[in-house]
């Protein structure tokens, strides 16, 4: 389903504050399939969504969607395939808007908008019915403004939004990271439940291990614009979190050495 | 009220702006200042379709379309090259402007004559004062757009444009092109900017290349109070708000300008208003504590916050009604003289000062005997209008705009009152008439185009063979183009001179540009006047001075700023002459009648300093001609007078000419007398009335006609159909007006009533012949013979008897008739006549025999012969049955007619008037002699019954 080979992504080229964030990274991942990804602060796990949703250019490389090569299009033309959801609830919805017209915008993913009425009658109806599944009660708050939302609220409608047109790639990005832990679960259940139902094609960034370890039938694992680690569906069965734990550790450890030990180190573990 | 309506009227106008803003500045929180440039371009593609005749409404989409390509381009550069929107809007601003001159083809275009949405929403108008029937039209063609813009913002696309705003990142998420929904909203935006420049040019009546300049702030301003007074989330009140906010701006203006502050504060006012509003709505609501954060909490309320602004928007326009209603009567009979300038300038400040030191030489003191107003536009083109609104709420007699564009907005909202215009290059530019005495009937002024051909002749004494001179100018005012074409016609007669042109755009310019000319190795700079030159002439004269090229120049005041030589016209002399211009009006002339005037007070400047610095030698000829120079410093120039204008301080001479005394002319000169004294002590105006009598002398008369010409009598009132013929030969010139004259038409002096001899008018008042002979057959139902006696060398004498012959056929009389030309005669025609056996004596409007009346009413009575005659008075004298004309009404109508002349109408635009007011008198005593029965009817219609005492 995604195809990604030698992308490189450098932040601020030539100057001194130059960062490589993705660096000749390759990754295949095939339809229904739900990969989480883990990683160390900054080792480009963001990027790496940013660069497959489009919003972020590649300097190098090549990206293919569905068998399509998306790597020259923009954002907004590859959301005909991919919805996301930020870490951040205040990004995935317009608060000045009610919301009904969050989900009009959602409803019309990818298309055309035309200037039309759409919104009333049978779309709202089916609006409802749809907010009524997050269980959240906000079947009856249709025409409240989504700033009116509490945090959780607002992460449960935009995961709504992601999936309201089936996606053909659905990208999370630490998006229960804001979250209080019991809000968290319920978007985590909520992600859980939409992913299956539509049996969806996802990449799930996420801090908590334990989510990590629990969701998806693969995990990749970063470390400094690298994949480090990729478990598949039976080897990810096995891990604990304590196994992922000491591999941070790992890493930690080889940090302490100097830069060229761990580039050969890293060569030879890859 | 015209104030108030003409301000909702500005603001509904405005609203079509201020909704554009509303889309960038509240959907997208870009405040887009490429309206500043929009508003114009929409104005100028507007004025230039109507001018080619285009239908009015048509020409909006087509401003529409215009303005959203400006705007398409601000969000191109915004979007495209990540250019922020302030930047994107200013770059695109700046660069309209010089496609609006290109569109325009000139800085200003006046559409007083072209068809506007104004003049056909007026040719339809029911009768409703004009302000207000554009109102109606207004108020329901918001309403539409209101409805229209709302609903579009509920569709789909309008939510995702809406979303964008709000959201751009989620939007992108969503599959929408942020930078399209971006450049699509700012178009469209600047479209409705487009529309609301093209309505304001049709509505203010011209386009003008400065119009739209710092709209942002008040789009801004209407926005806010929009949403300040409707706080909603629906977008219906939310657009409604901001036309109401607009409306409310604009009416603030107004009140502003009513209170008498100077509308340039109103910017300051405004920008202070944006801010406080800005900060009220924002973090001060939210962060205080204590009594504000009570004070915010009850306003903001919503419902509390629209009766507030309903409550204070009420009390204000209640204040002002109701003071207008309960004391309509408080009546100022000082003349009320409203003066209104575009800007500071030099020019038009010297043209007020002018105006105001003649005013007092005149006689005129502010608060004494007239009330001044003085207003500034301060540059704002569409404060002028408001400043005329204004003046029209405060009941200005006279205005006095000074600059060509207060003129074209007063010439544009001023349709029945006077205006007297001072400092405008070229009236019929901007429609006002055609030629100094075919304008519009209620303007009239001062004006000229400056003496450049001279100057260039002066220059030509001092340089000759091939040369080059340059000139710098800012082509955006129409003025400074008109001059430059004026400058090329001269110079089309002498190819020697080449003329190198450099153009400006601000005074920032001008070093540059003269630095370029003086590099084109000119000869002089030969400067056309030019407000942006002007402001910035030092930079011309260091160039002057370093390179040493002197600069010749039209305008007076250069002198002594470092022009080698001036000749142009004082504009201190401008406003002097207007002040005579006001004067004649006040004292009763019509703007109509008063041609346009040149700039009289000319200086013909040089400044040695200069000379001896550019070590230029001045050929005698012009040292001897100059009548003003600088030396060592000092400007000598003589004093400015206007030649003494004796035409408006001498009282007018009137000659009241009267060919011989009779009751009947007598009556006619009483009543002309008394109309006249009550006209002249309302307006002030001394009459110098002398009574001419020729006692029925046709020499002595053909001298008093002379005397009355020679003697230069201002007008000249004719009695009697002699009087008049006998004056209508000798004078072509004076104003001349007539009365008690049976028909002028026959006396010569016309050929049809409204086709007469140019300088005279009056009125026809026939002998009612047919209507006497009328009432011989109803009183005497078997009479047979009437008999006439009648003077043949009196035109109307023949008149009265071709009449009475007709008269006779039709009531089956047979008409004797008896002729003479001397009083010597009438014994022997009244005895003939009476032989011949006559039933009844008839005399009709024979001026010589009716002053022997009584002579010829005792045989009549002795031969029981009624005697009937065309002047009621005669029936004290012994007629039986007269019936005339009543001649003091006659005498009271002609007054009016003289009025009107005086008044400024030329006489030979007064049609002669068919006047005849029937006066009846009956001798009910003879009536018991004939033996016949008077009507009670026709005794009670009579004005003078004559009963046995
Ligand atoms: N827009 C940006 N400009 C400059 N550097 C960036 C930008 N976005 C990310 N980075 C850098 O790229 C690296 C990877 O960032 P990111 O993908 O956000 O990491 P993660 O999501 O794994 O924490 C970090 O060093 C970060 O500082
Ligand atoms: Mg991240």
């Amino acid at each position: 389903m995604i195809s990604i080979s030698n992308i490189n992504k450098v932040f601020n080229a030539g100057e001194p504050d130059e960062v490589s964030a993705l660096k000749e990274v390759n990754l295949i991942i095939h339809e229904h399939e739900f990969v989480t990804v883990i990683g160390t602060n900054g080792s480009g796990k963001s990027t790496l969504l940013n660069v497959i949703a489009g919003s972020a250019a590649t300097d190098k490389g090549i990206i293919t969607i569905d068998g399509t090569d998306v790597t020259r299009k923009a954002d907004f033309q590859r959301a005909k395939y991919i919805s996301r959801v930020f870490q951040n609830p205040y990004s995935g919805t317009a608060p000045g808007m009610t919301i009904a017209e969050n989900l009009l915008m959602a409803f019309f993913r990818g298309g055309a908008r035309y200037p039309v009425i759409s919104l009333k009658g049978q779309l709202k109806d089916k609006f409802r019915t749809q907010l009524a599944s997050l269980d959240m009660q906000l079947e009856d708050r249709l025409d409240n403004l989504m700033g009116s939302l509490s945090g959780g609220q607002r992460q449960a409608v935009t995961l709504l939004m992601a999936v309201l047109q089936t996606p053909k790639v659905l990208l999370l990005d630490e998006h229960i990271a804001a979250l209080d832990p019991k809000s968290a679960a319920q978007i985590i259940r909520l992600t859980q439940k939409f992913v299956s139902e539509n049996n969806l094609t996802t990449l799930m960034v996420t801090h908590s291990m334990k989510n990590a370890l629990e969701s998806g039938n693969r995990m990749i694992m970063m470390h400094k614009g690298r994949i480090i680690e990729d478990f598949q569906e039976q080897d990810k069965k096995n891990l604990t979190v304590e196994d992922l734990l000491s591999k941070f550790e790992d890493i930690r450890k080889a940090e302490k050495l100097t830069p060229e030990l761990i580039d050969s180190l890293k060569n030879q573990y890859i | 009220m015209e104030l108030w309506i003409g301000a909702v009227n500005l603001g509904i106008l405005y609203a079509f702006m201020a909704i554009g803003t509303f889309i960038t500045y509240k959907l997208y929180s870009f405040p887009d200042i490429t309206i500043d440039g929009t508003f114009a371009t929409g104005a100028a593609v507007a004025s230039i379709l109507i001018v080619d005749g285009w239908n009015p409404l048509l020409v909006l989409p087509v401003a529409f379309l215009v303005g959203s390509l400006a705007g398409f381009i601000t969000g191109f550069i915004h979007t495209r090259f990540k250019i922020e929107g302030l930047l994107a809007g200013i770059l695109v601003m700046t660069g309209l402007y010089s496609v609006n001159l290109h569109i325009m083809g000139k800085s200003n275009i006046p559409l007083l004559t072209s068809k506007t949405f104004v003049s056909i929403l007026s040719s339809v108008n029911p009768g409703l004062p004009p302000e207000l029937w554009t109102c109606f039209f207004l108020v329901a063609a918001m309403l539409f757009f209101w409805i229209l813009v709302s609903l579009f913002l509920k569709t789909d696309f309008g939510l995702t444009m809406r979303a964008t705003g709000n959201n751009p990142v989620m939007v992108a998420a969503q599959g929408v092109s942020v930078n399209r929904i971006k450049i699509f909203g700012v178009a469209i935006a600047n479209g409705f900017v487009g529309i609301s420049g093209a309505l304001i040019a049709q509505y203010q009546g011209f386009a003008d290349i400065g119009m739209g300049i710092g709209s942002i702030i008040f789009s801004l301003a209407a926005v806010i109070i929009g949403e300040a007074i409707l706080r909603s989330r629906s977008v219906f009140v939310q657009v409604l708000g901001v036309i109401i906010g607009s409306v409310i701006f604009r009416l603030a203006v107004a009140f502003a300008l009513n209170v008498g502050m100077n509308p340039n504060d109103l910017k300051l006012i405004t920008a202070v208003f944006v801010l406080f509003t800005l900060v009220a709505t924002g973090a001060f609501g939210k962060n205080s504590s204590g009594f504000m954060k009570k004070v915010y909490n009850w306003l903001r309320i919503k419902n509390r916050r629209i009766f507030l602004f309903l409550g204070l928007t009420i009390l204000i326009a209640g204040y002002f009604i109701g003071k207008q209603m309960i004391f309509p009567s408080e009546r100022n009979h000082m003349v009320k003289i409203g003066v209104v300038l575009a800007n500071q300038s030099d020019i038009l400040t010297k043209t007020r000062d002018g105006l105001y030191s003649e005013l007092t030489r005149l006689g005129y003191v502010n608060g004494k005997n007239c009330v001044i107003l003085e207003q500034n536009a301060e540059g704002d083109i569409p404060t002028n209008l408001t400043i005329i609104d204004h003046f029209i709420h405060q009941k200005v007699d006279i205005f006095i705009p000074i600059s060509t564009a207060s003129t074209q907005a007063a010439l544009n909202k001023i349709k029945n009152r006077p205006i007297v215009f001072a400092t405008v290059a070229n009236p019929f530019m901007i429609g006002a008439g055609t030629s100094p005495v075919n304008h519009p009937p209620n303007i009239t002024g001062v004006y000229g185009a400056s003496p450049i051909k001279e100057l260039l002749a002066i220059f030509r004494q001092m340089y000759r063979g091939k040369v080059k001179i340059g000139v710098i100018y800012n082509p955006a005012y129409p003025n400074t183009v008109s001059n430059l074409k004026d400058m090329k016609t001269a110079l089309e007669n002498d190819k020697d001179i080449r003329l190198e042109e450099a153009t400006v755009s601000n005074s920032n310019d001008v070093y540059q540009a003269a630095l370029a000319i003086a590099n084109r190795d000119v000869a002089a700079f030969v400067l056309i006047n030019d407000l942006t030159v002007f402001n910035s002439f030092e930079s011309v004269v260091r160039v002057s001075k370093n390179n040493e090229i002197p600069i010749f120049t039209c305008d007076a005041e250069r002198l002594k700023d470092g022009a080698l030589i001036v000749y142009g016209y004082e504009y201190y002399g401008s406003g002097m002459q207007a002040a005579h211009l006001v004067n004649r009006i006040i004292r009763g002339e019509s703007p109509q009648n008063i041609p346009f005037e040149k700039y009289k007070i000319l200086t013909y400047g040089l400044n040695y300093d200069v000379a001896r610095e550019l070590s230029t030698p001045i050929p005698a000829a012009i040292r001897l001609a100059a009548d003003s120079w600088v030396r060592d410093g000092i400007l000598t120039r003589p004093a400015f007078t206007l030649p003494p204008d004796p035409e408006l301080w001498r009282e007018k001479k009137v000659a009241l000419f009267q060919f011989s005394s009779s009751s009947l002319l007598d009556m006619s000169m009483h009543g002309f007398n008394q109309q006249i004294n009550s006209f002249a002590a309302e307006r002030s105006i001394k009459f110098k009335m002398e009574e001419y009598n020729a006692h029925g002398d046709f020499s002595t008369g053909q001298s008093i006609a002379t005397a009355i010409v020679e003697k230069n009598y201002d007008y000249v009132v004719t009695f009697s159909t002699l009087a008049l013929q006998i004056m209508a030969s000798v004078n072509k010139k004076i104003p001349h007006v007539f009365c008690a004259v049976t028909d002028p038409i026959k006396a010569g002096v016309a050929t049809t009533l409204s086709d007469h001899q140019q300088n005279l008018t009056g009125l026809a008042t026939p002998q009612p012949v047919e209507a006497t002979i009328k009432l011989m057959r109803q009183v005497f139902p078997f009479a047979k013979k009437i008999g006439m006696i009648w003077n043949t060398s009196e035109v109307n004498s023949e008149i009265c008897t071709i009449k009475a012959r007709a008269a006779c056929k039709q009531y089956g009389f047979q008409l004797t008739e008896r002729t003479i030309t001397t009083l010597d005669d009438l014994d022997d025609a009244r005895k003939s006549i009476v032989s011949s056996g006559i039933d009844i004596f008839f005399i009709s409007g024979d001026v010589m025999i009716s002053q022997v009346i009584p002579q010829l009413a005792k045989p009549m009575t002795q031969e029981k012969i009624p005697f009937f005659s065309n002047t009621a008075e005669d029936v004290n004298s012994g007629t039986f049955i007269s019936l005339g004309a009543d001649y003091s009404q006659v005498g009271e109508k002609a007054a009016e007619v003289f009025i009107g002349v005086v008044k400024g109408t030329n006489p030979k635009d007064i049609p002669i008037e068919l006047y005849v007011p029937f006066s009846l008198g009956i001798n009910l005593n003879l009536a018991k002699e004939f033996g016949v029965a008077i009507p009670d009817t026709m005794i009670s219609a009579a004005k003078i019954v004559v009963r046995q005492p």
